[in-house]
Parts: structure tokens; C-alpha cells; sequence
């Protein structure tokens, strides 16, 4: 009898070192490339380390800017609900306009922009990832707020690259003409959010009523709308005309004209970090600057012959601002060849060959009056 | 050698068992402090380094913030309120599922129980499959079935299935027709409660008279009379005095709908904190000229809506509403209001709750009833009791001895398993946490706190089935 205990403990225990063991390497490989380039000492500490960073959130005393240099890779946190932004193809393959901005600053800091772990943030847990340092940045189209951007969220807000509003998605055959018809409606919106806020507001000071149905990720969400069980679905607008496509007959459903509220979308970032800020918020800035000065994906090889000074600096031809930033000096040239400038990102997920079509309107360039307005590089 | 031989003398401490359990117990208490004291320190200074905009420490101000999020069921909530309120609100959602959840599923976990050993083939294995399957797959798919599976069948509000004047089912959820407790039947309650009491010390008090004679039969009838004799007289006592509260007020927005409250501080605006909401209170609306527009009834929160009601209306005025009030529900605008209402988020958390737990429940009551001696049955059946009688004086209770431990930790489960809600959008406490956290940013403050309270609910349980189990189980020499 003891001894077939003892047999057992010892089979179990053997089992447990071979599972543990088995689940470990999926951060083992990653390393290996770094390892080959780097230097002997420095290359046996990430060999071990990286399956225990990415899984232990430590305060970081040194920069992320740092951190991710070292780690070789970019922890991303994204959405992968939300088809133009943010969503994964049965492979497992990231696409969309926020997944752009993450591969755009993985090639900036690394020079691979297939450099990226893309972690799923769920509305609820986004900024205490970020905050705990597990993931490094956070493009999954969240809204710049005062309380977000004040100590008690903790994030550190960079350039807004999407400009956006709330909007209620309704269905053609019931009747709602403005969101004033919409008293005492029933309305599914997303927990965690600030759609939830602006919800309550929004039909507070106009004395409407209504009853929220609240869940934690937009599939169960646009799922309980679809099914019926709401007479109304609010999101940010640009969300609202991405999950439409997913809708059982997207055909069924309308977007009222108006606006609720002011959602700028932008990336985040812990803060406490400004070394590491300052490098995501240039990358952005950079992104734009390249669309106004027309520098494109194509033809960026050639604009290293420019003459044009805000182009030189730019692209690193002529100054030192990359390497100000603790970046390669010719960061923007990575970034434009592998990921294109804003409006290649917003055409190629976006644009007018895809579903959404969305009109840029604010979201276009300050010369063409819209909002996006990059501070000069020099 | 001078170990004396008196019984008393004891080796020395090296030697002494006594002596080095006590060290050891104190190195291991030492061990275990220094090892929280480590844990504490590592928890605070990582903190420190997160937030060291408010120094590092742990603040707790962000519980009296306005919330700004509605709550979709529950006691009362308005945006308004506080964080804190709005937690509380999440602790009762989770009390009331858990609750009916635990009774729901004892009721169903013994009747399966039973059905497993019982000599009906079909029964037996009907029992036997429903308890394997659903042991089999995982609670949260169950809740995601039940939850989006069961409402995609049911049918719109506008064609909502109706069983006339009791109930109307669609997949917005049930709703009930129900008496509720008014502003006059308040004072009634605690007369209800008194009765209770009172039924129970009365009942306790004959059946202690009833054994000293040595007769049989207990209290129950002479308690249950009690109560409903408390009762009535409970019911005319409270609904002669009835008054409603002298600072009424009321707010009118939009000339159809308002709140109807009592204003405690004379401002005439309705403040959550301050002012008591009125439930269920007749009113009419009046035009400019003091004509009735039209009558209504105040909602459960005091608020009050006249659908399809003529417009120009200025002013209330109320009657006192007698003590019970019989909500009916009736379909207006987007939905029903009125009666009482079952979202489908509750049902179907409830009942994937009850069903998954049920199975669990159902295997304990098995393994209780199989561990009473076979010599039980056999004697009982020499008796000439038959089975439901033999089940119901011999076997459970002796059963019941076996049951109870295991039983504690599947109503634990329940409760615990109720934070599940939050897959399916049903606002427990747990839930509200959550979104706390998001929009509030003290994620360790609130995970303390909702540890805190599923602690509390599990030791107060486990409090109770102790007890209880304490005087069901068998006293040995």
C-alpha cells in the first residue's frame, strides 16, 4: 500500500515537471535570435528570462524603451473584436488600424515590425496591464480622459489617432428615428467603458430613460442586440460601423445621425516613463508628418535624396532627433518601409477598399481641415 | 543517575516532547508571520512604485465618487449615488442569487439523489445521465448556453407570451404579477416580524409543555396560529394609521414623469442620499387648471412615468396606498414595467447555477443514503413502512450525518461560482467591482474588498453547517 502511494506521488510529480517544462518554451524561441546577435554575457540572461517576463509584471525601475530593446519584442495589448481596428484571423493573424500603430512602433524601436506580442485587453483590465507592466503600450481604441490621464488611472496618453464620437445603432424596423424616440429603450453597451458614462449622461439631461444591459467584451454585446434582447447598441461610432459587418443580416440595422459624445481614441502608456512616452508619441507624430510631407511606403528610398529639410530630419538624413529619443537615428525610414505613413495605415484597414469606407473627416490632415496636426521635427 | 522515580518528574526540556512541540509550534508561528511581513512589505513598495503620485498608500476616498455608470438591476441606483452604493447594490444581486440558488438546488440535487437509487430503471437512469453530463461540462459554457441559447428562443417584447393577468415571458425576461410591501405596509412588515417571533417562542414554549407531560405532538399548529393571529391584527393596526411621510415632495420633468420622495433637507430636488423615494404611491396628474390628466402608480424607486398621457401637466397629488400593493405588469414602450420582474440574465444564471450544482448535490445525497447499513432498509420494510416513509423517518436523517460536510462546500461553490454573472452581464458584486476598478483605478483597494465580502459570505455559511451538522451527527462513546 505505501508503496503504491509512493509510486504514484512520484509518477504525478513526474508529470508535473513535464508539463511545466512543456509549457515554458513558447517565449524560448523569441529568444533565440537575439541571443545569436548579442553579446555572451547579456545572452544567457535572456535566454531564461523572457519566459519569466513576460509572465511576471515587476515594476520597472530602468525604462520600458530599454526593457523592450532587451527583450527583443513589443508587447502589445489590442483589441481582437473589433473587424478594422482591431480583430484575429484564424491563423492567428493581427490586422487592423490600431494593430498598424503597434507594428509602427515596434519597427521604430526594434527595426522588425513583426517584432509584437499582441495581447488581448479586455475593457475592464486594459489600463491595470499597462500599469503592472505587462503589456508595454495600449492601442485598442480606448478614449483620452481627465481621470484616465490623472494618477488615479495612471496612463499617459499619446497623440490622438483617431478622433472619434458615440453613436446608438438601432434596428431599421423599429421605428427610432433620433434617440429621442429611444425613451425607456432598452440598450446593450460594452462594462468598463466610457460609452457606459456618456450613456447614463447623455439620456440623464435629456430626462430619458432607459435600461443598460452591460457586459464585458463587444462579442457578447453586439451578440444580445443582434438576438434581440436590446433595443439599442451604443459604441463609438467607428465601432459601431465595424461590428455591423458582423451582424447575423447587417442590412437590418441603421446608425442614428447623432453624436453623443467626444471620444478621441489614442495609444497609452504607463506613466512615470517619459523616456518611453516620448518615444511612442514621436513614432505617431511621425506617422502623420510623413503623410503631410507626402512620403509614402513607396517612395521612401527615394526621399532619402530629398532636399526638403523637414523630410532630411525627418528621415534621419539630416539631425540627430532619432537617437535624442533613444531611438535608431533613422527610425521613420523602418516604420514608412514596413508599415506606410497615416493615410496608407487608414486606407489599408479603413479606406475605400474595405467595408467600412469610413470618410476621414476629422481625421484628415490640418491642411485639409481636418485635426491631425503633427508638431515640426526639429 | 538521579532520575528520581517520582510519577511527576519530567526529563529535561531538550527531551521533553512538550517542551520542543512548543518551540516548534512557535518557530513555525515566527516562520509563517516573517513570510506574511515579506509578502506585505514586497506588496507595498511595488505599489509605491506604481502610484507614487499619491504617495504609495492605499487610499480609500474613491468610494464616496459620484459612479456615473447605471446599474441594470437590483435595489434602486441612479448614476448619482457612490461607488460604495453601487457595490452594495452588487452585494445584494449576488445575495439574491445565491440564495435562491442554494435553496433551488438542495431541492433539486436531494430529488435527484433520491431518483439515482431509487428502483425505477427509467427514473434511475435519467438521474444518472443528467448528473454525468453536467458534471461533465464546465460552469461557464453551461451559463453561455443557457444565457444566449435560451433567450434567442424566446419571443420579442412584441410578441411576448402572455398568461393573462399572471405572467408575460419574452426575451426581455419574465414578468410577474405581484403584491408589494407600500409606504403603509412598512410598519406592517416589523408587526410580521414580531409575529414570527413570537410564533416561534410560542411553539417552543408548548412543545417543552408537551414533553414535561410526556405527551406526543409538537408546537407547529399553536405557532403558525400565532403568527397569522399577529398578523391580522398587525395588517389593521398599520393600515389605520397609515400616514405618508409630512415632507412629501415631488419632481415633475417633461410634464410626464418625476420622482415622488420624501424631502428631508425642504429643497424640493430628489438627492439619493438624503431623500426617501416612495414606492407605489396612486397619484393623478393635474393640468394648470386642476384638472385630473391622468392616474398612475410611483414605481419601486419612487419614479413615475404617464405613458400616452395628455401634455400640459403641472401638478401631482397623491393618495395614502393601502399597505399591500398588487403590481400587474403591462407592456409600455420599449418594455413591461410594473409586476415583478426576472431578467434573463438572472434566470439564466440561476438556473445553469442550479442545475450544475444540483448535479453535484445529487451525488452527495447519493453516497449519504448508500452509507446508511442495508440492516436499516430491511428493518423498516419488516416494520411496514414503505419506501417513501422509510426514506423520510429512517434513512435521510440518518443520512443527513454523511451529507452535511460535503454539502457545506457545494453551497460555498454556489456562491463563489455566482461571480460567474459577469459572463453574462448579470450586475453582481463581483461585477461591479470590475467596473469599479476600470473607472476608478484602485484595483488593489477593490480586489481586498470583494475578497473581503466572499469571505465573510463563506464563513457565515460555514458557521451555520457547522451548527447544524454539530447536532446531526453522531455522538460516539
Amino acid at each position: 500500500m505505501n508503496r503504491r502511494f509512493s509510486m504514484m506521488g512520484a509518477a504525478l510529480l513526474i508529470i508535473a515537471i513535464i508539463y511545466s517544462a512543456c509549457a515554458a518554451p513558447a517565449a524560448a524561441p523569441a529568444a533565440a535570435p537575439a541571443v545569436t546577435e548579442a553579446a555572451t554575457s547579456v545572452a544567457t540572461a535572456p535566454e531564461a528570462a523572457p519566459a519569466a517576463e513576460v509572465a511576471a509584471p515587476v515594476a520597472q525601475t530602468g525604462s520600458i524603451l530599454d526593457t523592450v530593446k532587451e527583450r527583443g519584442k513589443l508587447v502589445c495589448g489590442v483589441n481582437n473584436q473589433v473587424p478594422g481596428f482591431g480583430v484575429v484571423d484564424q491563423d492567428g493573424n493581427y490586422a487592423g488600424f490600431d494593430i498598424d500603430f503597434c507594428k509602427a512602433v515596434a519597427a521604430a524601436v526594434l527595426g522588425d515590425a513583426t517584432a509584437v506580442e499582441y495581447k488581448y485587453a479586455n475593457s475592464n483590465d486594459r489600463f491595470t496591464l499597462v500599469k503592472t507592466g505587462e503589456i508595454d503600450v495600449l492601442f485598442r481604441n480606448s478614449t483620452w480622459t481627465t481621470t484616465r490621464d490623472s494618477a488615479e488611472v495612471g496612463m499617459e496618453w499619446m497623440p490622438v489617432n483617431f478622433y472619434d464620437g458615440q453613436g446608438m445603432m438601432v434596428r431599421k424596423d423599429s421605428g427610432i428615428t433620433t434617440i429621442e424616440d429611444m425613451d425607456g429603450a432598452t440598450i446593450c453597451v460594452q462594462s468598463g467603458t466610457t460609452t457606459e458614462l456618456n450613456l447614463a449622461d447623455y439620456f440623464r439631461t435629456r430626462g430619458l430613460a432607459f435600461e443598460p444591459v452591460v457586459f464585458e467584451d463587444n462579442d457578447k454585446t453586439f451578440t444580445a442586440y443582434d438576438e434581440g434582447r436590446c433595443d439599442g447598441y451604443t459604441t463609438d461610432k467607428s465601432g459601431l460601423v465595424s461590428t455591423q459587418t458582423k451582424m447575423t443580416v447587417p442590412a437590418d440595422h441603421m446608425i442614428l445621425a447623432e453624436t453623443m459624445s467626444k471620444e478621441p481614441l489614442a495609444g497609452a502608456v504607463a506613466q512615470g516613463d517619459p523616456a518611453w512616452a516620448d518615444a511612442v508619441r514621436w513614432v505617431v507624430f511621425g506617422l502623420i508628418q510623413a503623410e503631410e510631407s507626402g512620403v509614402t511606403a513607396a517612395n521612401v528610398q527615394e526621399m532619402l535624396a530629398s532636399e526638403d529639410p523637414t523630410i532630411k530630419r525627418l528621415l534621419g538624413v539630416e539631425g540627430e532627433l532619432g537617437s535624442k529619443l533613444g531611438l535608431p537615428n533613422d527610425f521613420m525610414v523602418k516604420v514608412l518601409e514596413q508599415v506606410g505613413n497615416y493615410g496608407e495605415i487608414w486606407n489599408r484597414s479603413l479606406g475605400p477598399d474595405t467595408p467600412f469606407n469610413l470618410p476621414r473627416d476629422l481625421n484628415d490632415q490640418w491642411t485639409n481641415g481636418g485635426l491631425l496636426y503633427s508638431p515640426p521635427f526639429r | 543517575m538521579a532520575t528520581s522515580t517520582h510519577p511527576n518528574a519530567r526529563p529535561p526540556f531538550y527531551r521533553d516532547t512538550q517542551v520542543i512541540a512548543i518551540l516548534m509550534q512557535a518557530f513555525f508561528l515566527i516562520l509563517v508571520v516573517a513570510a506574511g511581513w515579506f509578502l506585505y512589505t514586497n506588496m507595498t513598495t511595488n505599489l509605491a512604485a506604481i502610484n507614487n503620485a499619491s504617495g504609495g498608500r492605499l487610499s480609500w476616498s474613491f468610494l464616496g465618487q459620484t459612479a456615473g455608470f447605471e446599474i441594470s438591476e437590483g435595489p434602486a441606483f441612479r448614476p448619482e449615488q457612490s461607488y460604495w452604493r453601487a457595490y452594495m447594490v452588487g452585494l445584494a444581486n449576488t445575495l439574491r442569487v445565491s440564495v435562491a440558488g442554494v435553496i433551488l438546488a438542495t431541492l433539486l440535487g436531494v430529488s435527484t439523489g433520491i431518483a439515482r437509487v431509487s428502483n425505477n430503471w427509467l427514473l434511475s437512469k435519467i438521474a444518472l445521465t443528467y448528473v454525468e453530463v453536467i458534471r461533465s461540462t464546465p460552469l461557464l459554457v453551461q451559463l453561455l448556453f443557457w444565457y444566449f441559447g435560451v433567450i434567442a428562443t424566446l419571443p420579442a417584447v412584441k410578441e411576448a407570451a402572455e398568461w393573462p393577468g399572471l405572467a408575460f415571458l419574452s426575451n426581455r425576461g419574465i414578468f410577474i404579477t405581484w403584491p408589494f410591501l407600500t409606504e403603509s405596509g412598512a410598519p406592517w412588515f416589523w408587526w410580521l416580524v414580531g409575529g414570527a417571533v413570537a410564533g416561534a417562542v410560542v411553539a417552543w414554549l408548548r412543545r417543552r409543555h408537551l414533553v414535561h407531560q410526556g405527551l406526543p405532538g409538537g408546537g407547529l399548529i399553536l405557532g403558525v396560529a400565532t403568527f397569522f393571529l399577529v398578523a391580522i391584527v398587525g395588517f389593521f393596526v398599520a393600515f389605520s394609521a397609515a400616514r405618508l411621510p409630512d415632507t412629501i415632495a415631488y419632481e415633475l420633468k417633461r410634464g410626464d414623469r418625476g420622482t415622488l420622495f420624501a424631502d428631508a433637507d425642504g429643497d424640493g430636488k430628489y438627492k439619493p442620499e438624503i431623500d426617501r423615494a416612495l414606492p407605489y404611491v396612486p397619484i393623478t396628474l393635474l393640468d394648470a387648471g386642476g384638472q385630473p390628466l391622468a392616474t398612475e402608480t410611483t414605481d419601486g424607486d419612487g419614479a413615475f412615468r404617464f405613458f400616452e398621457a395628455p401634455a400640459g401637466g403641472t401638478s401631482l397629488t397623491w393618495t395614502t396606498p393601502p399597505p399591500v400593493f398588487l403590481s400587474e405588469p403591462e407592456r409600455q414602450g420599449f418594455n413591461f414595467r410594473g409586476g415583478l420582474s426576472l431578467t434573463p440574465e438572472f434566470v439564466a444564471l440561476l438556473l445553469g447555477l442550479v442545475v450544475y450544482t444540483g448535479a453535484f448535490i445529487a451525488e452527495i445525497v447519493r453516497a449519504g443514503i448508500n452509507a446508511v447499513p442495508k440492516g436499516q432498509w430491511e428493518a423498516s420494510r419488516a416494520v411496514g413502512l414503505g419506501t417513501a416513509d422509510t426514506l423520510r423517518i429512517i434513512v435521510l436523517p440518518q443520512a443527513l450525518r454523511v451529507i452535511i460536510p460535503p454539502l457545506t462546500s457545494q453551497y460555498l461553490n454556489l456562491v463563489k461560482n455566482s461571480s460567474l454573472a459577469i459572463a453574462i452581464g448579470y450586475p453582481d458584486l463581483f461585477y461591479v467591482g470590475r467596473v469599479i476598478v476600470n473607472q476608478s483605478g484602485a484595483e488593489v483597494q477593490m480586489i481586498l474588498v470583494v475578497m473581503a465580502t466572499y469571505l465573510s459570505f463563506s464563513l457565515i455559511t460555514s458557521l451555520f453547517m457547522n451548527w447544524y451538522n454539530r447536532r446531526v451527527m453522531i455522538i460516539e462513546r
